[in-house]
């Protein structure tokens, strides 16, 4: 493998890692990472759907008018989610009764969508691939992560099997310990950040490693709306 | 001159709001037709998952019975269907589905009835209640204890159970454990009404 | 259902199952558009808005046009292409008819359309088998709550923006969402009042 195409991958998992750069996805990543088997199936689930789509959307980037791209996006996406749907109802029923609702949500789940249009809508089918992988596993070592630590802070277990002696801190894995979870995971990885670039001696945290206002907006590359016009100046 | 030259515009328009919604109709006719296909493909298997995870779930309540076919009869308050259990012999008992108000919102389990009006277990299968408190009812410490009752209506108390009626709450979550108890004692109930006897 | 059943689901969308902070649904926009009360408002109108209209439309197109047609593994498919011809109509329809509603709740319009609520609401509504009416309040009370938690979380970030003594790694997103996570914890409060 070329070292653009590794670059590719790798830029998804670390650089711009979907959950903790760029902040999006948020719903699936709160609602789902009350358990690590939770937090992989969705995250093999979402990572399908980004490969396939993110490959037939590079297929038919040429054929689709501007105008109409992101319905045409949409009900591609809305295909695959459909399938793995089926898939993971067929022979994975368990899982797809955890998961429920957050399935069908994938078709709605932001990082899909954005790299169909940043990335895929502009790039070739082998490279939108990759990065449909690159991305997927961002997603899921960011899920698997925050599953772990959920379930095992909050459960006792990790995929299910006893592994902590002290009494589970229920908060942890209800909704309130999701949120708090992810913003302590998310200052943590910035905390991180700032030490590295102050150590190469680049100053202070850069600015895009800060996403706030639109730049956290999931339609801010749709959006041609200003972003001082919605409150948000950055 | 003019009206030429609207029409003009107007056939461009035209043309170009029928090229745009084409394109996504076709994309859409396409991604349906495939997803027709796929559909036909894994539907079997999805069925077949479907029937094996509540064959299974009978068979936990039920374990004597060797086939199980749903049981006509009308729904009231808890049950809200009701499959027959049957070996060689005929009939050993009845799988009996049912749906209790419980803390989160309906909490829906199975209660097997041997055909003498026994509780041989239950399942529970769906719930919303809290991890951690009412989640527990789905722990084997909790839905264990109504394995085997005869002795109907169980009630619900607080600390350890010491008689053959008593079922003993998961400490900070009476209200799921008074649904799922209330559920098997109207299980029972409607068994003795609806049930008994029947071939 | 009758008219307590109907009640009961009206409060229990709003406060025990609230669409953000229980069932975590529209949490970009809720992370994303709350930093100003007055946009975190003109948001949460917008939403309200919407996922009424959407679940009207997509009750509709599920049990008049996917139930019929056996179709009803299409539902994805279908929802999503409802709600997103929707959004583009009201947009265009509130430019012409209402151009001073347009202006405070047009910006929001596009944004509206991934937004996971709008969807979620509408599958949620089709999970439990609701008729038109019944999801017709859910989507109403389900709605109100996102606009209630909303504005909430706008009201405590325009106090805590300028707080010098939040860490600087925490400041923004990680600290919106520590907040958030203390208002479930007020909301779970609300849960089992609804017997």
């Amino acid at each position: 493998m070329s070292q653009g195409n590794f670059r590719i991958i790798t830029n998804g998992i670390l650089a711009e890692n979907p959950t903790f750069v760029q902040c999006i996805g948020l719903c699936p990543t709160l609602a789902v990472t009350t358990s690590v088997a939770n937090g992989l199936g969705m995250g093999i689930a979402a990572t399908f759907v980004l490969i396939a789509s993110n490959a037939v959307i590079s297929l038919l980037r040429k054929m689709v008018p501007d105008e109409v791209r992101i319905p045409i996006f949409i009900v591609v996406i809305a295909g695959f989610v459909t399938v793995i749907e089926f898939l993971m109802k067929g022979f994975a029923p368990e899982l797809n009764k955890s998961l429920g609702i957050f399935i069908p949500l994938i078709v709605v789940n932001c990082i899909i969508l954005a790299r169909a249009e940043a990335f895929a809508s502009k790039n070739g089918v082998f490279a939108s691939a990759l990065d449909g992988v690159g991305m997927g596993l961002g997603f899921t070592c960011a899920l698997m992560i925050l599953g772990s630590f959920r379930e095992i802070l909050g459960a006792g277990t990790w995929f299910g099997n006893p592994v902590v002696s002290f009494e589970p801190a229920m908060l942890v894995v209800l909704a309130p310990g999701g949120f708090i979870v992810l913003g302590c995971f998310m200052g943590a990885f910035r905390a991180i950040q700032a030490r590295a670039a102050r150590m190469k001696g680049l100053g202070a945290t850069p600015a895009e490693a800060r996403p706030m206002g639109c730049g956290s907006c999931i339609m801010a590359k749709f959006c041609q709306k200003d972003a001082s016009e919605c409150g948000e100046a950055k | 001159m003019s009206e030429a030259v609207d029409k003009v515009l107007f056939n461009d328009a035209l043309r170009k709001a029928l090229h745009l919604g084409g394109t996504l109709f076709a994309v859409t006719a396409v991604t349906g037709i495939l997803l027709g296909l796929v559909e036909n493909v894994t539907s079997k298997a999805i069925l077949q998952a479907e029937i094996a995870a509540k064959n299974e779930a009978y068979r936990l309540v039920m374990p004597a019975g060797k086939t199980f076919d749903d049981y006509e009869v009308k729904a009231d308050d808890f049950v809200t269907s009701v499959v027959k259990a049957t070996d060689e012999t005929g009939v050993v008992g009845w799988c009996v589905n049912v749906s209790s108000k419980g803390y989160g919102g309906m909490v829906g389990f199975v209660v097997g009835i041997t055909k003498d009006g026994t509780v041989k277990a239950i399942n529970i299968l769906s719930h919303s209640e809290t991890p951690g408190l009412g989640a527990k009812s789905t722990e084997p410490e909790f839905y264990t204890q109504f394995n085997d009752k005869s002795s109907l209506p169980l009630k619900v108390v607080k600390g350890g159970a010491s008689n053959p009626d008593e079922i003993a709450a998961i400490s900070g979550a009476t209200i799921t454990s008074n649904a799922v108890t209330d559920g098997v004692n109207g299980a029972v109930k409607y068994w003795s009404e609806n049930l008994k006897g029947a071939e | 259902m009758t008219i307590t059943e109907l009640f009961l689901l009206f409060v229990s969308s709003i406060f025990v199952h609230n669409i953000l902070l229980s069932r975590f649904l529209g949490c970009c926009p809720f992370m994303g558009v709350s930093s100003k009360l007055k946009t975190a408002q003109g948001m949460g109108a917008a939403v309200v808005f919407v996922i009424v209209l959407a679940s009207c439309m997509t009750w509709l197109t599920y049990n008049y046009l996917l139930v019929p047609l056996h179709l009803e593994y299409l539902y994805t498919l279908s929802f999503i292409l409802v709600i997103a011809a929707l959004v583009q109509f009201v947009e265009l329809a509130l430019k012409k008819l209402n151009p001073v509603l347009y202006k405070s709740l047009g910006i929001f319009l596009p944004l509206i359309t991934t937004n996971c609520a709008v969807l979620g609401v509408a599958v949620l509504n089709m999970n439990e088998g609701y008729g038109l009416i019944p999801a017709l309040v859910n989507a109403f009370g389900s709605s109100l709550g996102f606009l209630l938690a909303i504005s909430l979380m706008a009201g405590i970030r325009e106090r805590i923006e300028d707080n010098e003594g939040i860490p600087d790694s925490l400041q923004g997103l990680p600290m919106a969402l520590i907040t958030a996570g203390l208002m479930s914890i007020a909301f779970m409060g609300f849960t089992g009042i609804i017997k």
